[in-house]
This record gives structure tokens, C-alpha cells and sequence, in this order.
């Protein structure tokens, strides 16, 4: 996690793991082999089991385009993907991947470019939707999730009741008093942990 | 239900009820009943609040019976906001009491000499109409809790807010729910006005002495409901995420996607829309102590609603909508789920459409009446309406009037309603839609069956740009024929990718008439209405430059993904070339 230069572990109560779904939707980091295809981000780099991706995940963008080919490659160096189960409305079926609908969309899909290098990993956002974070959102908690440090500082400014349970910063653990310094001086990104309280 | 209620408020007098058989309207329901009487009976070039138009109250075709999801009310009328024909359809407990009280149908006609405020009683026992100005101005909040505290907690309420007095664009039918709160609303084109026009203050039922409507065939039909409800219940969509999140989840998709209208329709995307969404929203409800799954009638099974409570746990209002969310949200910029709510409940109680009130006070913010993103400002704007004050009655007749009063361009408005949650441009077949429905801008009126399914106009190439065309048609034939059904048109998801279920949903119609319907015959029925609406329109004087879309939205490309709207005039000029 090459920006991050500060850890904050937090420990909720499982009843309010959703909170930190909003975050999971507006986008964390992850690092991938540039040009890497949607399947391969899903499963290879972020762990998902093949069949839930298939199957679970109905709606897919790639830079805010709806995509129906999970062998497409990534391009570009800022790509954005976020992922959904299906979705209602017309706009829901419209986007849905290989929709009969799919017409409708008029702004067409990202069909993306043939990839030519693998070897070198490049930060790629990841959002993730409604079910999907509901149900991939507390392994990627657990594993921590790279988001911009201003992000965090206004989420945590709006749930003053989330106990910060340890915070780490330069390789050091510091108290949780510390958090308004750590995130201060965190640079512009930062990991956030989130585990379930025992 | 086989009977016609009409009530004629400018009878010598007083208000004269009487009941007739269903007659030339045998066989419809819901939307196919109200437009077959409005484009029977009703002159196209009346005036909308005139004592000739007027105002038809029907269920569908299986409300009143165990048919899941059946609870779905149509409100139609010629509509005071567009001018055309109107069909406004709504959930609560409406549909399911006036069904088994064996009403089709009522038709408020006439016009009272004077301004008059009356209610209405239907029971087993009859009908009575009387006067009572107590009534007047009152919210729908406090004249629910009014009629409770006279007839009791067993009733079912139909009723206009201060919009629907004033006779405003925007005004809207309220139906209350199970908990009896006025939250259930037929928003759409200013039906509520025309029952204001009539005098008509609330409409009281109460069922109780009445049963369950029974099936032709009992058996067939239990069956049929069953595999019906299991489709609702195994589907990704009808049984896990709207019951999970509400029709709000699309937040964060439509807004991905680019399309999800930004500062009265200017950008695709809105920063704050994480803080709004249906997952934002269902956790916040939740760790309230508020719900975050409930029904709005009876029979419901996919549960989409939920209870909006404040930060102490009391009851705000039900849980907003995708479109009142984006509406009073990011069309405004405004990123406050409580204060959305808020405005959620002021509207409910003013009796006012959600969507054109959010697109009037969005092109109020564009010209400069308060800033984007000033969540006060726009509460106060709303409170504006029902102190019926000028800069109210301006903002609750509509975003069109708005953009005329105040001299905006941009105003995102079809036939003069304003448009839905998805801009057109990014999703350019919804603008097909909106463009050429009968309705207006309207989302629902081309929802989502499986055209295929349908069989209609043939199969479609979804490649080809004329699929848009095509798929808008057939989605409009389909959504008609299901709005007649007073089926709730989610169900549409589970019929969209389940042969069985939309099988089961047949076999339910025709078990409980007796009946031998095809698919074949569902699109028959849906061509009839919409055939005879659109011929009223034309008798009222809407032609082709009608169905489109305001300029802006060819002229304006939009970001994120730059682009405007590319289908052609002569494509829209096809869609009803069937």
C-alpha cells in the first residue's frame, strides 16, 4: 500500500458494520496488474470466489460506463470499478450486465482496449454496492481498504459513536486520543481496519 | 366488483350518488378503466378543473383479493398539469377496501356552484356525503387523525392536502397505509387539484363486514398465487434488495452510471450521493430503531418501504423513495437524508408530488431563489406551499410554471410534469420514454417486462439504435396492461427473468375470472389503452412536437460522460406506429 503512510484499526459492534458501507460506495483503492480484465480483478486480486462474481454481481461500471464482458480489460491508469447485484427500475434492468435492455443505455459500454503490459501494478478504484458490500464488505474491512484521509476524517466526524480501538502510524501504535494528529498528518491517503468488537 | 359509483357534485341540491353495472367497462381495471371512461366520457378540450371533467378512483383487476401485490390504486382524470389524459397510480390500503366494498370504480363529475368541503363515507352500509368546513386547509397529517377520531381506526382514507384546495399542479391523492398515516400518494399530473375542483376534501372507507374477494376458480388460483409469490420471493431483486434497501438503492448505481440528475439536471453525478443512498439510508433507519423493510398495503411481499424516525426515534414520515431522494437531494444538492425526510412528510401533508416538487424547487434554486445545496432554504421554500402563499401556489404548480415565473431555461419538463430520477441523456432510451408517454415525463409509464416474454412488435435487436425505439414501445404496451392488473409494477423484475412467474401472474388473472388469457392478450390490452389515450391527447390538441424532450438536453452535453440526446425526432415520431 504504497500511500498509506498511517493504520487506523477501529472495533464496532457487528450491528454497525453497514455504517461504514458508505464508504465502501464512494471508493477505496486497490492495486492491480495494469490492464488486467474485470475477472481478474474480481477474483484474483480481490479474493471472490468465481461463482459469486458471475452470479451475484449483476451490474458492473468501469469509469461509469455499464459493462456486460468480464474478460475486458482495464485501462488507463485511474480506472473506477464499482459492482452491484441487480438492480430495480427500468435504469436497474437497462444496465444490467448482458441486459436485453442494453440498448437503451445509448452512451454504449466500456469496451475498453486490448492490455499489452501485466507486469506492473497500478491503484484502481474499487466501489462497492448495496448486497455486494453487504456481503464482501466485512472481508474487506477486516483487510483493511486504502480511502483518501479527508474522507475518513469527515465519516468519523459524523459517527462520533465508532470506538477507535488502536491507532498506528510510522509502524507505531499510538493512543486513541492521538487519531486527530494521526490523521492530520496521514498524507492523502490512509488504511482504515474495521474488525468486529469481541 | 362489478359496480360503478358515481357521484355527481353539482347536482341540484347537493351531491347525488349512484351506483351502475360496469356496463361497455366489463373487463378493465386500474389504468384501463380510467382511461377508458376519461376517453369516453370526459370532452378532451375541457378545462381540468371544469365541471366537465372528471376525477376516476379505481382499483385493479385483482385487488381486493389474495393475489400478492395487488394493492395498487389508479387515479385518473385529464390532467390539470399536462392538459392530456391522466393515470396516476398509488399503494396503500386504497385499492384492497374499495375492491371488496364491490367498487370498480368511482367517478367524481360535476362541479359545486361554490367552493365546498366534503367528505365522503362509503361502508357496507351505504354511501354518505356531507359538508364540513372544519376541514378546510387542513393537512393531510391532522385531517387523517380528524375522520380517525371519527369513525374509528378501521378505516381507509383517500384524501387532498392544502395543494389539492388550492387546485396546484402538483397537488396530489393521498391513500393512507396500514398504519393509517397519509403516506401513499397518486403524485402524479395534479389529480389532486381536480378533487379539489370537486369539492371533495376525503374520501372515507371501511370495509369491515366485508371478505376477501373469491376466485372463479379457488384452487387454480392459490396455486398460481403461490408459485407467484415464490418467483417475488427467490428473485435478486424483488426478494433481497428492494425488501433490503428500498427503491433507493439506485442511488449510488444510477449515479455511477452518470445519469443521476445533479443541480436541476445540469451534471450526471453527485458528490454527496454515498451520504444519501439506500444503504446510507436503511442503516441510519435501523440503528434509529426505525424499519428499514415494510409493506404500504396489506398483501405486499416484497416489503419495499421502511419508517423514517429522527435521531430519538420518532416517526418522521415512510422511507422516502429513490425519486423524493433525488428530488429534494442531489437535483437540489442537498445530502441530508433528514432533512430529505422532512421534506418527505411536509409533502405528504401539503399533498404534493414528490418529483415535481423537487424539479420545481431545483429551477427555483437555478434562478436563484436559494442556493444549491441550502437543505433550509428549501424546507422553508416548501413550507412556502402550504401557507398557500404566492411564492407557494407559483413553486406547487409545478416546475413549468417556475421556469416561466422566474425565467429559467432549463427546465425538465414533458407535456409540462417534470421528469423523473434518470436523466435522458445518459440513459437515452428512458428519454424515448419520457418523451412520447402519454403521461408526461414519466419513469413508470415504460417499465420493465421482458418484451420477448411479451412478444411484442417482435423480437428485438438490442444492438441496433432503433432498439431504443422499439424497447420504449414495447415497455409502454407492457407497463399499461400491467397498471390495469393494480399489480405493483416491482413485480416486474421477477417477471423480467422468470418465465414461470410471469406465467403464474396469467394463470392468476385467469383463475379468478375465468378466464383464458394469453400473453398475446395482455399486450392486446395494453395497445387498447394506450391507443385510447393517445387518441384523447390528439382530441385535446397535443401533436408530435409535443413528444419531446426541452431542448437543453440536445443542446447541453452532460457530464461525466459529455453527451446529449441523440435520438432523432422521426424515431420518437415511430414509437406509435403499432
Amino acid at each position: 500500500m504504497p500511500f498509506a503512510a498511517a493504520h487506523i484499526r477501529l472495533a464496532v459492534r457487528e450491528s454497525r458494520l453497514p455504517v461504514f458501507y458508505e464508504l465502501l460506495a464512494a471508493g477505496f483503492f486497490v492495486d492491480a496488474p495494469q490492464s488486467c480484465s474485470i475477472r481478474q480483478l474480481l477474483t484474483d486480486v480481490s479474493g471472490m470466489d468465481a461463482e459469486y462474481a458471475e452470479y451475484r454481481i449483476q451490474t458492473v461500471f468501469v469509469n461509469g460506463r455499464a459493462v456486460d464482458d468480464f474478460d475486458s480489460p482495464l485501462v488507463g491508469k485511474d480506472a473506477v470499478v464499482a459492482l452491484s447485484a441487480a438492480m430495480p427500475g427500468l435504469v436497474g434492468a437497462v444496465l444490467r450486465r448482458g441486459s436485453p435492455l442494453g440498448s437503451m443505455r445509448g452512451v454504449g459500454a466500456d469496451k475498453g482496449a486490448p492490455g499489452t503490459e501485466m507486469s506492473r501494478e497500478v491503484p484502481i478504484t474499487l466501489k462497492l454496492f448495496n448486497q455486494v458490500a453487504a456481503e464482501l464488505g466485512p472481508g474487506f474491512l477486516a483487510a483493511g481498504i486504502r480511502i483518501p484521509t479527508a474522507r475518513l476524517a469527515d465519516f468519523l466526524a459524523k459517527h462520533p459513536d465508532l470506538a477507535v480501538e488502536a491507532v498506528q502510524a510510522g509502524g507505531k501504535n499510538r493512543p486513541a486520543a492521538d487519531l486527530p494528529e494521526v490523521l492530520a498528518g496521514a498524507g492523502e491517503y490512509i488504511c482504515l481496519f474495521v474488525k468486529i468488537a469481541e | 366488483m362489478d359496480t360503478i359509483l358515481r357521484i355527481n357534485m353539482g347536482a341540484a341540491g347537493g351531491p347525488q350518488a349512484r351506483s351502475e353495472p360496469l356496463g361497455d367497462y366489463a373487463g378493465m381495471g386500474g389504468r384501463g378503466l380510467t382511461s377508458a371512461i376519461i376517453a369516453a366520457e370526459v370532452p378532451p378540450r375541457c378545462h381540468p378543473l371544469g365541471e366537465d371533467n372528471k376525477l376516476v378512483i379505481a382499483p385493479g383487476m385483482l385487488s381486493g383479493t389474495k393475489a400478492a401485490m395487488s394493492g395498487r390504486i389508479s387515479v385518473g382524470c385529464k390532467s390539470p398539469l399536462t392538459g392530456g389524459i391522466k393515470e396516476s397510480n398509488s399503494g396503500g390500503q386504497a385499492a384492497q377496501v374499495l375492491a371488496r366494498l364491490s367498487y370498480a370504480a368511482i367517478v367524481l363529475e360535476g362541479k359545486p356552484k361554490e367552493n365546498t368541503c366534503c367528505k365522503i363515507r362509503i361502508n357496507t352500509d351505504g354511501i354518505s356525503i356531507e359538508t364540513d368546513e372544519s376541514l378546510h386547509m387542513l393537512g393531510n397529517y391532522d385531517l387523517v387523525e380528524r375522520l380517525k377520531e371519527a369513525y374509528g381506526d378501521k378505516i381507509t382514507c383517500i384524501s387532498i392536502g392544502q395543494a389539492g384546495e388550492m387546485k396546484l399542479g402538483a397537488a396530489s391523492v393521498a391513500i393512507t397505509d396500514m398504519e393509517l398515516r397519509p403516506t401513499r400518494h397518486a403524485g402524479r399530473g395534479g389529480v389532486g387539484a381536480v378533487m379539489g375542483a370537486k369539492g371533495v376534501k376525503a374520501i372515507v372507507l371501511d370495509d369491515s363486514g366485508t371478505k376477501m374477494r373469491e376466485a372463479v376458480d379457488p384452487q387454480a388460483f392459490k396455486e398460481a398465487n403461490q408459485a407467484f409469490v415464490k418467483g417475488l420471493r427467490e428473485h435478486a431483486v424483488t426478494g433481497q434488495g428492494l425488501p433490503a434497501y428500498g427503491t433507493n438503492v439506485l442511488t449510488n448505481v444510477v449515479n455511477e452510471a452518470g445519469g443521476y440528475p445533479t443541480h436541476n439536471f445540469s451534471f450526471g453525478r453527485f458528490e454527496g450521493a454515498s451520504r444519501i443512498s439506500g444503504e446510507t439510508q436503511a442503516e441510519t433507519e435501523t440503528s434509529r430503531g426505525g424499519k428499514a423493510t415494510h409493506g404500504c398495503h396489506r398483501g405486499c411481499v416484497i416489503r419495499c418501504s421502511g419508517t423514517y424516525v429522527d435521531k430519538e426515534g420518532n416517526y418522521v414520515s415512510k422511507q422516502p423513495e429513490y425519486e423524493t431522494v433525488w428530488s429534494h437531494g442531489g437535483n437540489c444538492g442537498i445530502d441530508d437524508l433528514d432533512a430529505i425526510a422532512r421534506l418527505d412528510r411536509m409533502d405528504d401533508d401539503f399533498g404534493l408530488d414528490t418529483i415535481e416538487m423537487g424539479a420545481a424547487i431545483g429551477v427555483a434554486m437555478e434562478a436563484g431563489l436559494a442556493d444549491f445545496g441550502d437543505a433550509e432554504a428549501a424546507i422553508n421554500l416548501v413550507g412556502e406551499v402550504g401557507k398557500g402563499t404566492t411564492l407557494g401556489r407559483i413553486l406547487g404548480s409545478g416546475a413549468g410554471v417556475v421556469g416561466r415565473v422566474f425565467g429559467v431555461e432549463r427546465v425538465p419538463v414533458v407535456k409540462n410534469q417534470a421528469m423523473p430520477a434518470y436523466d435522458p441523456r445518459a440513459v437515452q432510451g428512458i428519454g424515448v420514454t419520457y418523451a412520447t408517454s402519454t403521461m408526461g415525463a414519466d419513469h413508470t409509464a415504460g417499465y420493465a417486462i421482458a418484451s420477448n416474454l411479451l412478444n411484442v412488435g417482435g423480437t428485438v435487436d438490442p444492438l441496433k439504435p432503433a432498439g431504443q425505439v422499439e424497447l420504449s414501445r414495447n415497455l409502454q404496451v407492457a407497463t399499461a396492461a400491467i397498471d390495469a392488473t393494480g399489480m405493483c409494477l416491482f413485480i416486474a423484475f421477477a417477471i423480467l427473468d422468470q418465465e414461470e412467474t410471469f406465467q403464474a401472474l396469467i394463470d392468476m388473472i385467469n383463475a379468478f375470472h375465468g378466464l383464458n388469457l394469453t400473453a398475446d392478450d395482455v399486450t392486446a390490452l395494453g395497445r387498447k389503452i394506450l391507443g385510447m389515450e393517445r387518441e384523447f391527447n390528439e382530441k385535446a390538441g397535443f401533436g408530435k412536437e409535443d413528444d419531446r424532450l426541452p431542448e437543453f438536453f440536445r443542446k447541453e452535453a452532460f457530464p461525466p460522460h459529455n453527451v446529449t440526446f441523440a435520438v432523432s425526432d422521426e424515431e420518437l415520431d415511430s414509437v406509435y406506429d403499432f
